[in-house]
């Protein structure tokens, strides 16, 4: 009867520590005054070991020191940032050589207990006269026993969860060196598609949780910093002021701006829960429905004040180049005589050139160090401990003149006031400054490198002479010179905060009733400065030379919540009954005014320093505010779980702000008991839950479109009919899965299938032009997507300090549009010449549609034909951690399989006979544009080896004489992105010129290129 | 909510109160206060000119149809003028303008099958018409109104001249006044030409009612045309270029002429501006570009040295020597080439990006007399305006020519050259007298090895609206 009731005592405790991360003393409900009828019935109930834990809490100041090493059972590798959990606090962390010393242990015997994700927690006893402990912790390989947000403000074990709730730890975070968060994601979990947009330094990824869940609405994932929601938008940078990639010259989404998601310092982070579908996250009501990535922070710990540094230094280049044609003299001089250059100037061009350079490394080429410094402290006394980091991240691009750096100072505050209230801070400073360069679609002029050396032959010389360069006389820039004056820097300055107080009103042995209130705000401004000089050769094309760009956007998110929590065990002790209700309430705020000016004065850089001048303004506001209620009960042996939850939400982006949408959610989990020798545990599991894609600002007005002729003030009519009813998009999952735990731990196995059915999806529907609108919004229609989520977790081989990790995660998700009230439409791509998204009854979302071939009785646009799909057909992960001693080698690969992008880069070297593989483009090029047979929408299936990395841990004398005092230290060598196999033609089959889309991505048009890093690191605890 | 003993929890979960109470917070509250409405912050509503409050909204409306048309004009030209083989945009980042506008089909879902397709200005015409009438009084009154009225129905009628000039025999979607979100249906040739003479003449009948002043300032491109009976010169010379393509509607396949719109065009070309006063021949309204912030600029220019618009090389080859329109539209530059042309004769024919686009001129009106005197068989009339934009525009001695085709030819010979890269008239009128196909002089040429074009397609969107129905109805 004891052991379950100390395990409750520990879901008690690691519930409050992960529930917003806020509130990390939970444990401390234990020595909380009793009242006296629980207190008598445990007097003469509770044996031993829980009288020490009682008694150990009233000797808590009676001192003495306690040192140990906390290790993985088996091997014998040390294990870092273990907590220490004495009293319910944390009282001290390890450092990376597995060592921890409490320093205000109880002079009499006391119990602690040991967590650390990805173990199996341990409660240890401490005699009275033990003081060097070691204590070795089972791999929670399959992180059953980390806990995981069902509510605003509860939280439950991962293995009785009734979802597949995805955990990412700190330690598999940062393996490698992260640009940011989302990289750190890739390949690790099942059902999730992280996917970069361009190899830009900076960021700009794209998370898609179990499949494309909106057509017209929102694509992000909600992201969940510490109980706080924290905006993830992609503002654009203005390069379309340049590119005319779409009319006008404000900016667009083909400026593949970067998610602001960016920002966070990956370090920080000591875990990451994945809720990918509306059956986990249907708390966070109509945000949710493309999943919730809640990132928890680091906190502090009682006792001797910590140190960590980190210190990365590394390098990068180009993964793959596309060549281009060798000409020889002759070809050369006849290749040119159209462009109007005369043999002897291609004479010249062929002899400086020697006929071939690899421009693309002369302008993708840069091998200059990253470097990464990340020092964080943590510590604290009695009631109060801290957390603090500070991040000095800098990348540099292959690109010449670009890179991304990042500043962020962090500071986490915990405090424990008597025995009831518990009040949390996180704060974030973050300064980030992204130069990307010009790459990408131009229209206006070819202005990105790759889309200059497609048009002009590798033979020509674009090098300076004299300081001076050479117009090109193939297209309209030079791109060593667009490189080398042209600035593009985006600048983000961001405080994140939020605070937690929890108040508890009753705690008794069987009752416990809290108020949780959390408030956070997130605002940042970012400002983009574009500056292109008159003397950039494609400047003056448009008469207006010079070109200066200002796009500044202020953003802000503010969420607030107060929940109520009551916590029901009976005097039988049959089962746990937890009841949460409260209301959540969401501001969010954002005005970007950009201003563009052209012809400019003397290469005045200033916006007011040119005749002319556009200026945009874009403003939105959006509130939400909703009510829940949800009920957990934990029974038979804590091995069912049934859950029911009510979600009612209103926002002001609905056509009527006041109308609330209830969204339901219902789980069941059984562990069945183990019915054979090497199944330790099997657990079945259901879920069904529904949430809502709330319509994005302004979907509800018909707005009409300002124009000035001639001085005067001019309405147009806007392209877009709105919907003034709209109303959230309705997702409804169910979930069903089982889970197997065997061979003591070391094998596991998640198997989960779903089904994703979207309703009243969020249209935006082609209208036939002559309306006089070419689109409307409405809601209707169905989508689905049916999926598949395998993981397998496996310790193949484990002998005395010798272990090996082995897991792998495979997904395959299969969408379909079930029903459309409108004719079949196309998402807007570059026409069907190209491919495009279609929605059509009965095919995926995501496919890709070009020209069916010419028939007899067609000559000419014959219907279209699907030739591809964004969606793969299956991603798989698959990462191997062998650990002998200090010594550590860790391997990821990530693969997508069948899926295609619409390769315009390849059509474009084609085109202009410059490819590689010249004259075989002439063929491809009579396909496309005679029978278009849709040659350009190629297999972008691929394998990549994301992540390598090799390390060392000193043993600790070595480190100790080494580095002078520090605890431990550890050496280690890393890449990111070292191979990709693949059979794609263009740079990176991860692409997507359009920056993050539901439906419009995979679309390449003369990205940043990829790039391998490989980083070495060195990381002291002091 | 109370918070009972423990003793009161002792009970199975479902019998418990706290939950319930929780649960009827839920339901319950929320409810209580009221969210905010929050507005379009970006832009003004449609609703908001539903009907007209002040003069500034109907200056407002009227900027915008021209506005409009400004764009629509700039397209139209340019994309016409390629199929029509004369002028060529050799863009190394958007290759379609060749090889669709010179190729054998232009697809309909990209950007140049979806171009000159107005509607939104039909469609803000439509707002401005309905605007008004239900304007107050105090606002506007009776003769403010019809002014108004006359005005928008004149640009709306504009706008379906572009489409049909550029659609011909696919037809065009033909209807006034629509519900948002309501299709017109396609009607043929003959039929649209019909309805926008009908619109025309409505708006003439509003302009001649419309009292001495429009209740809106127009820009300087329109000086001269800026009250309602000035106006009203331009209407007409709308309303007789109509004329023109209904009297030769079926001449490419039947060689008929229909007498009775050639009788209407005379009519109306005499109520038009249309001028043989010396130094008139480039009088007409034109639309204004500007750098000013929020407005356009004429996408038509580009500076010499790198420009992309370059006219076909036998522009210049088969000019008559010394003919000034040449020199005045073209220089000699270095050769550009792309897809299977190439020219280095740059086109000059704007000076700079806010170089204004004439609508129509007045030389284009006496060569549209010259169409309809040759349609009457009055070859004579017809050479005596040939030979007049010969002297004065051309700079080149007058031509005695007898025999129809000869004259049909010249007259067609000086719209090209005289209305180079500003009209659409070379390749309209090819197409409206059976002279697209072959090359010269009986047809435009077979540049890249395919005849020219004869109609930009139906657009992809407005078929898919349709359910691919786009088949026209007489």
């Amino acid at each position: 009867m004891f052991v379950p009731r100390i395990l409750k005592v520990r879901r008690s405790s690691a519930r409050f520590s992960s529930g917003s991360g806020l509130c990390r003393h939970g444990f401390a409900v234990v020595h909380l005054p009793l009242t006296e009828m629980a207190m008598s019935k445990l007097s003469y109930r509770a044996p031993v070991p829980f009288l020490l834990l009682v008694v150990g809490a009233h000797a808590a100041f009676a001192q003495r020191s306690v040192s140990g090493i906390v290790t993985v059972e088996g091997s014998g590798a040390p294990i870092a940032e273990a907590n220490i959990v004495l009293q319910g606090t944390t009282a001290a962390r390890t450092g990376t050589d597995g060592r921890f010393v409490l320093t205000r242990a109880p002079s009499a015997a006391f119990t602690i207990l040991v967590r650390r994700i990805g173990f199996n927690q341990k409660t240890i006893s401490v005699g009275a006269s033990a003081n060097d402990i070691r204590i070795a912790l089972v791999q929670d390989v399959l992180k059953l026993q980390t806990q995981v947000v069902t509510g605003e403000a509860t939280t439950i074990a991962r293995r009785n969860l009734a979802n597949d709730v995805a955990v990412v730890s700190a330690e598999d975070l940062t393996r490698t060196t992260t640009p940011t968060v989302e990289h750190a994601l890739q390949g690790k979990i099942a059902g999730a598609e992280v996917t970069s947009n361009s190899g830009a330094p900076g960021g700009s990824l794209q998370v898609r949780l179990r499949g494309v869940a909106s057509i017209n609405a929102s694509s992000s994932p909600l992201y969940v910093i510490d109980g706080a929601v924290v905006n993830n938008v992609t503002i654009n940078s203005g390069l379309n002021a340049l590119t005319g990639a779409s009319s006008g010259v404000n900016s667009s989404s083909q400026d593949v701006g970067v998610n602001r998601i960016a920002d966070i310092n990956p370090n920080d982070i000591e875990s990451i829960e994945v809720l990918k579908g509306p059956s986990a996250s249907a708390i966070y009501g109509s945000e949710a429905a493309n999943g919730v990535i809640i990132i928890t922070t680091k906190r502090g710990q009682n006792g001797k004040t910590a140190f960590s540094l980190l210190q990365r230094v590394g390098t990068q280049e180009i993964t793959k180049t596309l060549g281009a044609r060798r000409f020889s003299l002759d070809s050369a001089i006849a290749y040119s005589a159209p462009f109007g250059a005369n043999a002897a100037t291609v004479s010249q061009w062929y002899q400086n050139t020697g006929g071939y350079v690899d421009w693309e490394k002369e302008v993708y080429g840069n091998h200059a160090p990253s470097t990464e410094t990340a020092l964080s402290v943590r510590g604290g006394a009695l009631a109060t401990t801290f957390f603090a980091s500070g991040l000095l991240h800098h990348d540099a691009g292959i690109m010449y003149n670009t890179g991304y750096d990042k500043q962020s100072i962090r500071l986490n505050l915990n405090h424990l006031e008597g025995s009831k209230l518990t009040l949390g801070l996180s704060s974030d400073l973050i300064h980030t400054l992204t130069k990307r360069g010009f790459n990408g679609n131009t229209n206006r002029a070819n202005i990105s490198p790759y889309i200059v050396f497609a048009a002009t032959p590798s033979f020509y010389d674009y090098r300076p002479v004299d300081g001076v360069y050479p117009v090109n006389p193939f297209t309209n820039s030079n791109p060593l010179q667009t490189m080398a004056l042209l600035k593009d820097p985006e600048e983000v300055y961001r405080g994140i905060a939020s605070t937690s107080g929890n108040y508890k009103f009753v705690s008794s042995d069987r009752n416990e009733l809290s108020l949780q209130v959390n408030a956070g705000i997130d605002n940042f401004t970012q400002r983009a400065n574009l500056f292109s000089p008159a003397e950039l050769q494609f400047e003056g094309q448009d008469g207006l030379p010079g070109t200066t760009g200002d796009n500044t956007t202020q953003a802000v998110v503010g969420t607030y919540s107060a929940s109520l929590v009551h916590k029901f065990t009976p005097a039988s002790r049959s089962f746990v009954a937890t009841t949460s209700a409260g209301y959540r309430g969401e501001y969010q705020r954002q005005t970007g005014i950009n201003i563009v000016t052209q012809n400019l004065l003397a290469d005045q850089p200033n916006v007011d320093r040119g005749s002319t001048v556009s200026l945009f303004e874009a403003r939105n506001l959006v509130q939400n505010g909703s009510v829940y209620a949800q009920e957990e009960l934990l029974a038979l042996n804590e091995r069912l779980l049934l859950t029911a939850g009510l979600l009612r939400e209103r926002s002001t982006n609905d056509g009527d702000p006041n109308k609330f949408f209830t969204y339901p959610k219902a789980s069941v989990s059984y562990r069945v008991p183990s019915f054979t020798s090497h199944v330790n545990e099997f657990k079945l599991r259901l879920a069904v839950g529904q949430t809502g894609n709330q319509p994005l600002y302004g979907m509800k007005f018909t707005p009409l479109a300002p124009t000035v002729y001639a001085g005067n003030n001019g309405v147009q009519l806007g392209t877009t009919l709105g919907d003034p009813v709209i109303t959230p998009e309705r997702q409804t999952e169910i979930e069903g899965g089982f889970d197997l735990d065997m061979f003591r731990g070391r094998v596991g196995l998640q198997v989960t299938g779903y089904q994703k059915r979207i309703t009243d999806m969020i249209l935006r529907q082609g209208l036939s032009p002559s309306t006089g609108y070419s689109t409307q919004y409405l809601n209707g229609g169905a989508m689905r997507n049916r999926g598949t989520e395998i993981g397998l977790t496996a310790i193949p081989f484990q002998t005395g300090t010798f272990t090996w990790n082995s897991h792998i995660s495979f997904s395959r998700n299969v969408g379909v549009v079930e029903r459309l009230p409108v004719p079949p439409f196309v998402v807007a791509g570059f026409g069907y010449g190209y491919g495009q998204g279609r929605i059509e009854v009965g095919q995926s979302p995501t496919q890709i549609v070009g020209w069916a071939p010419l028939t007899v009785g067609c000559p000419a646009f014959c219907g279209s034909l699907k030739y591809g799909d964004t969606e793969p057909r299956y991603s798989l992960g698959f990462s191997n951690d062998l650990q002998w001693g200090g010594v550590r080698l860790y391997g990821l690969i990530d693969s997508r399989q069948g899926m295609s992008n619409v390769d315009a880069t390849h059509r474009k070297y084609d085109l202009l006979n410059t490819a590689a593989d010249y004259p075989a483009n002439i063929e491809r090029q009579h396909h496309w544009t005679v029978d278009r047979f849709g040659e350009y929408i190629e297999d972008a299936s691929f394998v990549k080896l994301r992540e390598l990395t090799l390390s060392y841990t000193l043993p600790d004398r070595v480190a100790q004489r080494v580095v002078g005092s520090a605890r431990s230290a550890r050496l280690e060598l890393s890449g990111r992105n070292l191979y990709t196999w693949t059979n794609y033609w263009g740079l990176d089959p991860e692409v997507s010129n359009f920056g993050n889309q539901n439906i419009l991505r995979n679309q390449d048009l003369y990205p940043y290129p990829p790039s391998r890093s490989i980083a070495f690191t060195l990381a002291v605890e002091f | 909510m109370k918070i009972v003993s423990n003793q009161g929890f002792v009970r199975p979960p479902w019998q418990r109160s706290v939950p319930w109470a929780m649960l009827a917070m839920v339901l319950v509250t929320g409810a209580a206060c009221e969210q905010p409405t929050v507005p379009d912050y970006n832009n003004p509503s449609e609703s908001q000119f539903v009907s007209i409050s002040a003069l500034s909204q109907v200056q407002a409306l009227a900027t915008g149809l021209l506005d409009g048309d400004r764009a629509n004009i700039g397209s139209e030209i340019m994309y016409t003028e390629t199929m029509g083989r004369d002028i060529y945009r050799l863009d190394n980042a958007e290759p379609r303008y060749i090889i669709e506008l010179l190729g054998t089909s232009v697809d309909p879902s990209d950007f140049l099958g979806g171009s000159v397709w107005p509607y939104s200005t039909i469609h803000l015409a439509d707002i401005m018409i309905k605007g008004s009438t239900a304007a107050n009084a105090s606002v506007l009154n009776d003769a403010s109104k019809k002014a108004a009225i006359g005005f928008a129905q004149t640009m709306k009628a504009l706008e379906y001249i572009r489409a049909i000039e550029t659609r011909d025999s696919l037809g065009v979607p033909l209807g006034t006044d629509l519900a948002a979100g309501t299709l017109a249906p396609i009607r043929c040739k003959p039929a649209v030409l019909d309805g926008i003479v009908s619109i025309l003449d409505s708006a003439a009948v509003s302009l001649s009612a419309g009292g001495s002043s429009f209740p809106f300032v127009l820009p300087s491109g329109f000086a001269g045309f800026t009250t309602p009976a000035t106006f009203l010169t331009f209407n007409r010379a709308l309303a007789a270029k109509v004329d023109i393509y209904r009297a030769f509607k079926s001449y490419a396949a039947t060689k008929a002429v229909d007498q009775a719109a050639l009788d209407a065009a005379v009519v109306a070309l005499g109520k038009s501006f249309i001028s043989t006063a010396p130094g008139q021949l480039d009088v007409g309204p034109t639309h204004l570009y500007s750098t000013a912030t929020g407005e356009q600029v004429n996408v038509l220019y580009q500076a010499p040295a790198s420009t992309i618009f370059r006219a076909n090389p036998r522009v210049v080859s088969e000019a008559e020597a010394g003919d000034k329109r040449v020199a005045q539209n073209t220089t000699t530059g270095q050769l550009k080439s792309l897809s299977g042309v190439g020219s280095n004769v740059l086109l000059t024919t704007y000076a700079s990006n806010t170089a204004p686009i004439p609508i129509i001129t007045n030389k284009e009106l006496i060569l549209m007399r010259a169409e309809v005197q040759w349609g009457l068989g009055n070859l004579a009339g017809a050479m005596a305006d040939v030979n007049l934009i010969r002297q004065t525009d051309a700079g080149l001695p007058p031509l005695t020519l007898t025999t129809s085709d000869a004259v049909l030819t010249q007259i067609l010979k000086e719209k090209r050259y005289s209305l180079l890269f500003k009209s659409p008239a070379h390749w309209v009128d090819s197409r409206m007298f059976g002279r697209l196909v072959g090359d010269p002089p009986v047809g435009l040429g077979k540049e890249r090895g395919f005849d020219p074009i004869a109609a930009l397609p139906i657009p992809a969107s407005e078929a898919s609206g349709r359910n691919g129905v786009t088949a026209c109805t007489p």
